[in-house]
């Protein structure tokens, strides 16, 4: 242990601290004197001793009280206590013992014994520290795994709710737009002849309607036609067959996605490339990673808006197994609230009609479904990073390994 | 309206689908379009009406109560494999698409049917098909007239 365990004696004789003092000195520890009961509880509070030689005969506050004021305090009570005492009678010893002592040594000391006693409880101690923070670390890693389980189950069933609310919207949604559709047709049958009534001025009402129903036909197409969006990203959402996964170079997705989205980006966005020209292939559906890509470079020039951006991609190699590729936009970035739900099914944060929210959450479902990560990182003014990971293509080699 | 005719055979429409308003649809449009076309919300039914009625045509929708669309278009094509069957459906999966194409389907359209046009011309591509084997009947009708004085 790289630390030096701190001891706090606590004893009203100036002695015992010279004693004691040069003893632990030389065994490597750092020492800290108090000499009466009340001052020894402040120094422990506040210094967190990893073990306190406690004297049990002391005016104003003795070591039983001292010792029992320190197990009831919550930033004590796990600092092992020893008691000195001039006395070795065993009524004591038990007295300090059940006071919450570890142990229990009597004056005069035995240098030889003292010293052992001591390195065993400042070892302990240590060792009792050493578990604790494995423990929190443990439960630090049970509580982060059980988020991302409840979520990813979350999602699971959302999923499956999702194709059921897909497909049971596809049949009424067909009909709505089928019989607008024939709607339109049969307008342009007697919209002419409508007119020329409307001409005659015997209907003055006709001219209105003859003018307003084209526009009524046109919004309710294109109200419709939201919602087949709607269930289509739904759809994709859902995805109930898995995608078929071969080598895919990771390069030509990235090409592939920014010819796709080339007219949202030219007139603003400046795409910066650094592409790894050796990545290794990885394993997966190319139109998938495609679909991603698209995603991810449509919400960075949605996120730059009207004015000028720039949006980097980078490809390399994360270790031997892995392939790293980063997106970074210059907008305006996103602050904690926001970025915590990115993820989320129908999170967005774009005007209505223009986002279902579930762009992000179909990305995060594809790059899982490849075995590999996808994490943002941004704060507000600072723009936003997506990075991913996929695993890379098991060559024939490696499989013989 | 003019009815749309095979060498002067008026071509015979089906539409099945369970939900009433949709073969209404199918209906209205093709009726517009000048095509004898009768719709029916339940699959046994239709199976019953493929085996009376001479319907060249049908358009099948695929998740029905009672029978499958997909049942429903193999036993059409074991009837009549010179039917032809355009298959429509809400769900979306690769198990559909790939049986109905096993089982003989000419064509598969997903639901929401956004552009009417589509299955349009696939009828009609269905019709210039069902044209060809009428002219090569025709034909080979022509010529057994011819050979019969020697046979």
């Amino acid at each position: 242990m790289s630390k030096k365990p701190i001891v706090l004696i606590i004893d009203d004789d100036p002695i015992v601290h010279k004693i004691l003092g040069v003893w632990l000195d030389k065994a490597g520890c750092e020492v800290m004197e108090a000499r009466r009961g009340r001052e020894g509880l402040d120094m422990a509070v506040r210094n967190q001793p990893d073990l306190i030689m406690l004297d049990v005969m002391m005016p104003e506050m003795g070591g039983f009280e001292v010792c029992r004021r320190l197990k009831a305090e919550a930033k004590t009570s796990s600092i092992p206590v020893i008691f000195l005492s001039a006395r070795s009678d065993n009524p004591d010893k038990i007295q300090g013992l059940e006071a919450g002592a570890v142990d229990y040594i009597s004056k005069p000391f035995d240098l030889g014994e003292v010293m052992a006693r001591i390195n065993l409880q400042v070892k302990l101690k240590q060792q009792g520290d050493q578990l604790r923070e494995y423990t929190m670390r443990l439960e630090a890693m049970v509580e982060d795994r059980t988020r991302q389980l409840i979520h990813a189950e979350r999602l699971v069933s959302l999923g499956t709710l999702s194709a059921g609310i897909a497909h049971e919207i596809n049949n009424p949604t067909t009909f709505i737009l089928g019989n607008i559709l024939m709607m339109e047709r049969f307008w342009e049958v007697i919209s002419e002849p409508l007119a020329s009534m409307s001409a005659s001025g015997s209907h003055p009402k006709i001219g209105y309607i003859v003018k307003e129903v084209p526009l009524m036909i046109q919004a309710m197409k294109k109200g419709t036609r939201r919602i087949t969006n709607i269930v289509s990203g739904l759809k994709a959402f859902a995805r109930q067959e898995p995608a078929v996964k071969s080598e895919v170079d990771v390069n030509e997705c990235v090409t592939e996605a920014l010819k796709l989205t080339r007219h949202r980006l030219k007139y603003h966005v400046r795409v910066v490339k650094n592409l790894d020209p050796l990545l290794p292939k990885v394993h997966g559906s190319a139109q998938q990673l495609v679909q991603v890509f698209v995603n991810l470079m449509i919400n960075a020039a949605d996120a730059i808006g009207e004015s000028d951006g720039l949006l980097k991609i980078t490809t390399r190699p994360e270790s031997k197994n892995m392939v790293r590729i980063e997106f970074t936009d210059n907008g305006p970035g996103m602050p904690p609230e926001i970025k915590a739900k990115i993820f989320d099914p129908f999170f967005t944060t774009k005007p209505v009609g223009q986002g279902t929210g579930l762009g992000l959450s179909i990305s995060h479902g594809i790059i899982h479904d490849h075995g590999g990560a996808i994490t943002v990182e941004s704060e507000p003014g600072k723009g936003v990073s997506f990075f991913l990971t996929l695993p890379v293509e098991k060559t024939d080699e490696d499989t013989n390994d | 309206m003019k009815t749309q005719m095979i060498n002067s055979i008026p071509i015979k429409l089906l539409a099945v689908d369970d939900e009433k308003e949709i073969t209404d649809l199918l209906v209205r449009h093709f009726t517009f379009l000048g095509y004898d076309i009768t719709g029916v919300n339940d699959p046994l039914a239709a199976l019953r009406l493929i085996e009376e009625g001479n319907y060249h045509i049908a358009i099948v929708d695929i998740v029905m109560p009672g029978m499958d669309g997909l049942e429903l278009l193999k036993h059409i094509k074991t009837y009549n494999g010179g039917i032809k069957v355009i298959m429509i459906t809400g769900y979306v999966t690769m198990h559909n698409v790939l049986t109905a194409m096993r089982y003989g389907a000419d064509n598969v359209f997903f639901k929401p049917l956004t552009d009417l046009n589509k299955l349009e011309s696939s009828v009609g591509e269905a019709i210039s098909k069902l044209r060809m084997w009428q002219d090569i009947l025709r034909e080979l009708q022509a010529l057994g007239k011819k050979e019969e004085p020697d046979g």
